[in-house]
């Protein structure tokens, strides 16, 4: 099975990149399946989520920089699940000086040849346009978009798939793009109707569960567990289980059109 | 296809573009990111650092590619009640406000008069001139005055020469307006349209549906 490398992805901020981003992959690697998740986020929350607490470790900033292989990186983090940080070089990499590679292609090469014994590697990209997500959309075959259930979500997701559609025309392919729906209230009747205008235009391109706002998910970090780990047995837990098996088996709403 | 009544707490569909023509993009990736040096029209020189310009970039340039037309259910609706008055009013729920909608207006004394504010500096009549700098901001504004002056003219005028920086919240208000002349009975022309005006409408493949030429 070749890696099949996503890029979550929205360049909104609290939409819930990072808690897909380490819930997804760790109900995925529950199932036995290989998993490899790169905090492209110098915030460094992705490691925080998952326990990595250790500060001055590298990460994927010194892969990308060409200073170790990426294979050098890795952390196992739970069984089936290994993590690359951030590293305290990746915000300096959005500062690179022109010089004689391309800046957009530092993680695509980092990454090529690299991780062939996985199945998935998910990138967390910071919630930004710059430099590392123009590098997460060039490695990446897929994008995962989480997205808030609010006007403003709607508003940043047009500019992310205008951002989106200049790179598939730059790149001449095109990437699989799915949407999740997080930090779902199911209460609030914008919900739906956010819900309803993606469901208008991404069409069977989102994914089935929608993640319900919950405090749980908002606890769990702080002490360095999944959701998984953390409630096991909540609600939250059983959407993002059923979320990793909608991811797997391409299981998605029907749309409005 | 929602209907308005369905999505009454949305404003407008900022992703409603995206039934548009989208290959009309251009492009300025590929030197961005791919190639080793920055281009010349990137905005800075090519020894400078790698620093927010670059985000600033991408970011302006996405910023540029939203918002074509608005949601069908958006569109208007038009009556003439009598000679001096129209009534416009959103289709499908005329309980909505004026906020990013076509709403209601009604019994406009026919002379053009409305309230003075920041989003056009001048009205002249039928004519009416935007600002230098079109943002998210002002377009209720501006949405408002191009309702009152459709309420009160069958044909305006919309002066773009002054326009320095527009973003695509506005420009999906022109659209959308220029998609209704028909159904409205009214036209509306954009006229002496600015550089900046004319670059922006191509980037996003507007040209033709605003009625202005690249030249």
């Amino acid at each position: 099975m070749t890696v099949r490398i996503v890029a979550i992805i929205n360049q909104k901020g609290g939409v819930g990149k990072t808690t897909t981003t380490a819930n997804l992959c760790h109900a995925i690697a529950e199932l036995g399946i290989k998993v490899t998740a790169i905090d492209l986020d110098p915030q460094g929350h992705l490691a925080v989520s998952l326990g990595v607490t250790t500060q001055g470790i590298g990460g994927i900033d010194e892969a990308m920089l060409k200073e170790k292989k990426v294979h050098q990186q890795l952390i196992s983090v739970r069984d089936n699940l290994q993590l690359i940080t951030s590293g305290s070089k990746l915000k300096e990499i959005e500062h690179l000086t022109s010089n004689s590679s391309p800046r957009g292609v530092l993680l695509k090469d980092a990454l090529h040849e690299s991780l062939n014994d996985q199945d998935f590697v998910f990138i967390d990209c910071p919630p930004s346009s710059g430099l590392l997500v123009a590098n997460a959309l060039i490695a990446a075959d897929e994008i995962l978009i989480p997205m808030a259930s609010d006007f403003l979500a709607l508003q940043g997701l047009s500019h992310l798939m205008g951002t989106i559609k200049r790179f598939e025309k730059a790149l001449k392919r095109k990437f699989k793009t799915l949407l999740v729906m997080s930090r779902y209230s199911p209460n609030r009747r914008i919900s739906s109707q956010v819900l309803n205008i993606l469901l208008t235009h991404f069409p069977e391109q989102i994914l089935a569960t929608v993640i319900r706002e919950t405090a749980l998910l908002a606890e769990c970090p702080s002490f360095g567990k999944t959701i998984l780990e953390y409630s096991p047995k909540s609600r939250s837990a059983r959407d993002f289980r059923s979320l990793a098996h909608d991811f797997l088996e391409d299981k998605v709403m029907y749309g409005n059109k | 296809m929602a209907t308005s009544e369905e999505n009454d707490l949305i404003g407008y569909d900022p992703l409603a573009w995206m039934d548009g023509d989208v290959d009309k993009v251009e492009e300025t990736i590929d030197k961005v990111y791919l190639d080793s040096n920055k281009p010349e029209d990137a905005g800075c020189d090519n020894d400078v650092t790698m620093t927010d310009d670059y985000s600033d970039d991408l970011i302006e340039n996405a910023e540029e590619i939203v918002i074509l037309n608005i949601t069908k259910e958006n569109e208007l609706v038009i009556d003439e009640i009598d000679s001096d008055s129209v009534f416009i009013e959103e289709r499908g729920d005329d309980s909505m406000d004026g906020e990013g909608n076509w709403a209601k207006i009604d019994a406009l004394d026919g002379s053009g008069a409305v309230a003075e504010d920041s989003v056009s500096e001048e009205m002249d009549g039928s004519q009416i001139d935007l600002d230098s700098t079109l943002t998210i901001q002002n377009v209720v504004k501006l949405h408002e005055k191009l309702k009152n002056l459709l309420g009160a003219y069958d044909e305006i005028e919309i002066n773009a020469s002054d326009v320095s920086s527009i973003d695509t919240a506005t420009l999906q208000l022109l659209v959308s307006l220029k998609k209704d002349e028909v159904k409205l009975q009214k036209k509306a022309t954009i006229i002496y349209p600015s550089p900046r005006f004319v670059e922006s409408a191509k980037l996003l493949g507007l040209l033709d549906v605003l009625g202005v030429h690249d030249e």
